[in-house]
């Protein structure tokens, strides 16, 4: 019985540190900043009634917040978010700032999937969910689960 | 120990102050007797449990013990374990009943025999020739409950204070315990700790392939979708594939009723176009190179 007892105290004190080891590993991977410094993106939105709208993208990290001033046509707006958790390059985010919803509809005519994204987008306490999409590219990509929308930035403009 | 030869003999016991170790039914406990002290261990491998005899029940043992496989009689076992007193038959009765119940022998009364009408005999083969380490050495950590202990007749047969177990296999088995506890926790906190959904991109799922210098990735919120988005797209993907001139990655989306078009160049810049399905086929090669080059 009392080498059996060994072996189990043994066995059970290396699972333990293991266990704690993996703890302190995922308190750490979870804190991990994904976002560092600034990225653009830039393109355009074709509605479905043809107009065509040039849209430009930045983010600014300062921390676990995130800026995101985008710009369409000539309305533009910033939301601002924060980073709750990541893990392997994905993340969740939660949308620290109340945003009027209403800058995309004085002078656009948007279609409903977008005003939909955006007004998810500009709710407080909306929460998002960034899977890294590990391309060929080094540039920062990500599916937006909620928004079932992809967003990609580079460091350049 | 070796037994006396004679029964019946008036000669004192051999034990003395020797410690006995005894084997018991249970073939992983072990008891050991100490005379001088009254005192029993009995361990199991794990804990060893520490049993204080009444004088008279350890006299008993003590007297069996030495004439191990010969017939001890009834007068010569009232005259070892009582001296000077008179005692009825139903005390030496309740004497051996209970050294046999805290040796485990209460049931099949092998290792204490009863030879009727003349009176009993201890089985040798129940003495161990190997000396088993008992705790007696080793620090007195962590004391626990006994089991419950009988008495003798009007005696107890132990020392009521003494139904204390102490013993560092014993604290081996708490610190088992305590650990089996604390890796059971710390497992159900870990699973519970982890963003599974997050790490599992749940909800996802991606494609890729390569058209000469183009590397495609579809991603989808199902696969049927993915699929869908695959023939969807293959018109756009040929066109896009013509006017690429140095290796760039694209990214093909379908989001809600739009699908978006990611053109990644060397991973510096980033273009897009979010454009109504209705609308896919009527892109422009001014918008399409705009995006991948």
């Amino acid at each position: 019985m009392r080498p059996f007892n060994i072996r189990y105290t043994i066995a059970l004190t290396l699972a333990a540190i293991v266990l704690v080891v993996l703890h302190i590993a995922y308190s750490a991977q979870s804190s991990r900043q994904i976002f560092k410094g600034t990225f653009f993106a830039s393109g355009g939105i074709i509605m479905s009634n043809g107009d065509v709208y040039d849209t430009r993208l930045r983010l600014q990290s300062h921390g676990y917040k995130l800026h995101d001033f985008e710009e369409v046509n000539k309305s533009s707006q910033d939301f601002a978010l924060t980073q709750e958790s990541s893990l392997f390059g994905n993340a969740r985010f939660v949308i620290s700032q109340e945003r009027d919803n209403e800058w995309l509809k004085h002078n656009l005519s948007i279609d409903r999937d977008i005003a939909f994204n955006y007004a998810y987008y500009s709710n407080v306490f909306s929460r998002l969910s960034l899977y890294k999409l590990t391309t060929r590219s080094k540039s920062e990509c990500f599916y937006i689960k909620e928004l079932e929308a992809i967003r990609c930035f580079g460091i350049e403009r | 120990m070796q037994p006396i030869e004679s029964a019946g003999s008036n000669t004192p016991p051999s034990v003395g102050h020797q410690q006995v170790t005894l084997k018991l039914h249970d073939t992983s406990r072990y008891a050991q007797f100490t005379p001088s002290q009254h005192l029993l261990l009995v361990g199991d491998g794990r804990t060893i449990t520490r049993l204080e005899l009444s004088y008279s029940s350890s006299r008993l043992l003590e007297l069996l013990i030495s004439r191990a496989d010969l017939i001890v009689d009834r007068d010569e076992m009232f005259a070892f374990g009582w001296p000077g007193r008179v005692v009825g038959q139903n005390s030496l009765n309740q004497a051996i009943s209970n050294i046999r119940e805290v040796l485990g022998d209460d049931e099949q009364r092998t290792i204490i025999q009863t030879v009727p009408r003349r009176g009993y005999r201890f089985n040798s083969a129940f003495l161990s020739e190997t000396e088993v380490p008992f705790v007696t050495t080793e620090k007195i950590l962590i004391p626990e409950i006994a089991a419950g202990i009988a008495s003798v007749s009007a005696a107890p047969v132990l020392g009521g204070a003494s139904k204390v177990v102490y013993s560092l296999k014993a604290l081996s088995g708490y610190t088992n315990y305590v650990l089996a506890t604390l890796v059971v926790a710390l497992t159900i906190s870990l699973v519970w700790r982890v963003d599974w959904g997050l790490w599992l991109q749940q909800g996802m799922y991606r494609d890729t392939e390569s058209v000469g210098d183009l590397n495609v990735e579809y991603i989808s919120e199902s696969p049927e979708e993915l699929t869908k988005l695959r023939q969807d797209l293959q018109p756009l993907r040929d066109r896009l594939a013509a006017y690429v001139k140095k290796p760039e990655t694209v990214l093909f989306n379908k989001m809600h009723g739009f699908y978006e078009i990611v053109c990644i160049d060397q991973g510096k810049t980033v273009q897009f176009l979010t454009v109504h399905k209705s609308k896919v086929s009527q892109l422009t090669e001014e918008q399409l190179q705009r995006c991948i080059n």
